[in-house]
């Protein structure tokens, strides 16, 4: 979907179109849960996050400025919302498939895990500002140019904190890559 | 050679972000350098580490759950226009706009969520907590679990000087719950549940065991054995799990502070 056509969608929704809402969600659905999900590592607040960002979308659409684009500007409310979740604290453990006696520990468990499992524990180790940078450059494929208009921060700081990000990640993941 | 230097250049090649002159400048320390290039090994695998993290499904439902929520559209008139261009007198337009305020109560409360109702457990099977119309009932906390064939709500709540874990589960699969109270200071004191048994139960004061399969609605209660005990320090760890293997765990704790009386 070109970026014109996604804003003539957003300019119907601006005049209630209820099936151009629904074209909307269901372009965007999977992919703000799963930025959402290697953000926080848990698919109820995952699921919770989405809703709460088309929520939140949908509710100041009005606003919503047609120069600009719409895939930065949900990507920004989606992450904000997974961020807030994280400063709220969890409450729960992360759905990890682990042996229901809790003794493995979590560099134990995470030679055992699948590369998805420990990618995600990985992820998860490192602090949310390279997290971010990470999910938006590898699960929602954006450019610098695209990260940096989510993030509101020029191409050279994104450049630099998927540097920092790498070199956090690439040291969680550890003698996993040799 | 400086690592930081070559991780900072192979981490713009992975983004194919060099200029002419830095790609020369990497080229030739991994031409001269076995670390340099063991270091473009590793990040080569985790490049390719994280292009094969899969893509996840949301789970099902979402989308329309999340169409349930958005606002209606407004339409091109406003009923209170509409009614007042009604020659039908001002008791028909009364009558037609109570109707309508019922209509719409029906709608919202229709729209609730599956699990966020106000907790009623006369439909529970047994007499077991105080008389709701006598004392004050207060929901301490709640918690709420979805995954994939599973949905679960389960709420705490302070009846007089007992509490009362009122759960509703509704799965495909067979799902265990296990109920730990030792670090609540309460012990269990009996099970009620709606008509659909559960498939087992198995208890001590401490610990509360059930298995069950497809919708399900029990409460338990808990009592104090002791009077110093304070409701508002009672914690209680559930434990979700399905063939052996846990899904999630919980807590509910008394001493949060969105506790509301009802």
């Amino acid at each position: 979907m070109s970026r014109d056509q996604e804003n003539s969608l957003v300019a119907k929704c601006q005049q209630r179109d209820r099936q151009a809402l629904e074209t909307l969600i269901s372009r965007y659905e999977r992919p703000i849960y799963n930025a959402a999900f290697r953000m926080l590592g848990n698919s109820d607040e995952a699921a919770d996050v989405t809703q709460t960002t088309f929520l939140k979308a949908f509710e100041n659409i009005d606003r919503f400025d047609l120069e600009r684009s719409f895939f930065s500007w949900i990507y920004r409310i989606a992450l904000n919302e997974a961020i807030d979740q994280l400063k709220r604290g969890k409450r729960f453990e992360p759905y990890v498939e682990t042996p229901a006696d809790g003794a493995e520990r979590p560099f134990e468990r995470a030679a055992r895990a699948d590369v998805a499992d420990r990618v995600q524990a990985a992820l998860m180790d490192i602090n949310a500002d390279s997290r971010t940078v990470l999910v938006l450059r590898y699960f929602s494929d954006c450019s610098y140019r695209q990260i940096g208009e989510i993030l509101d921060i020029p191409a050279k700081t994104v450049k630099s904190r998927l540097f920092s990000a790498r070199q956090q990640l690439k040291a969680r993941l550890g003698t996993e890559l040799a | 050679m400086n690592d930081e230097r070559v991780f900072e250049l192979l981490s713009a090649a992975a983004d194919d972000d060099l200029t002419a002159a830095e790609q020369a400048e990497l080229d030739e320390i991994l031409s001269g350098s076995a670390e340099a290039r063991r270091l473009q090994a590793e990040l080569a695998q985790m490049e390719r580490d994280l292009a094969d993290t899969p893509e996840l499904l949301p789970p099902p439902g979402l989308r329309e759950q999340i169409l349930r929520r958005v606002p209606q559209p407004r339409a091109g008139f406003s009923i209170a226009d509409w009614l007042g261009e009604l020659r039908f007198g001002a008791v028909l337009r009364y009558g037609f706009s109570a109707a309508f305020g019922a209509l719409l109560a029906v709608a919202i409360y229709e729209s609730q969520p599956q699990f966020g109702s106000a907790s009623d457990i006369t439909e529970l099977v047994g007499t077991m907590a105080p008389d709701t119309d006598s004392n004050k009932r207060r929901v301490l906390d709640s918690f709420s679990f979805r995954d994939k064939g599973i949905s679960s709500f389960a709420r705490l709540e302070q009846r007089d000087r007992a509490l009362l874990v009122d759960v509703r589960i509704d799965t495909t699969r067979v799902v265990d719950i296990k109920f730990d109270f030792s670090a609540a200071g309460y012990e269990f004191e009996a099970l009620a549940q709606t008509l659909s048994n559960l498939e087992s139960i198995q208890f001590s004061n401490k610990v509360l065991k059930v298995k069950g399969r497809g919708q399900r609605r029990f409460a338990v209660l808990l009592r104090s054995p002791d009077d110093d005990v304070l409701a508002d320090e009672a914690q209680i760890h559930l434990e979700y799990s399905s063939n052996g293997k846990l899904l999630r765990q919980g807590m509910l704790s008394a001493d949060r502070q969105n506790s509301s009386d009802e």
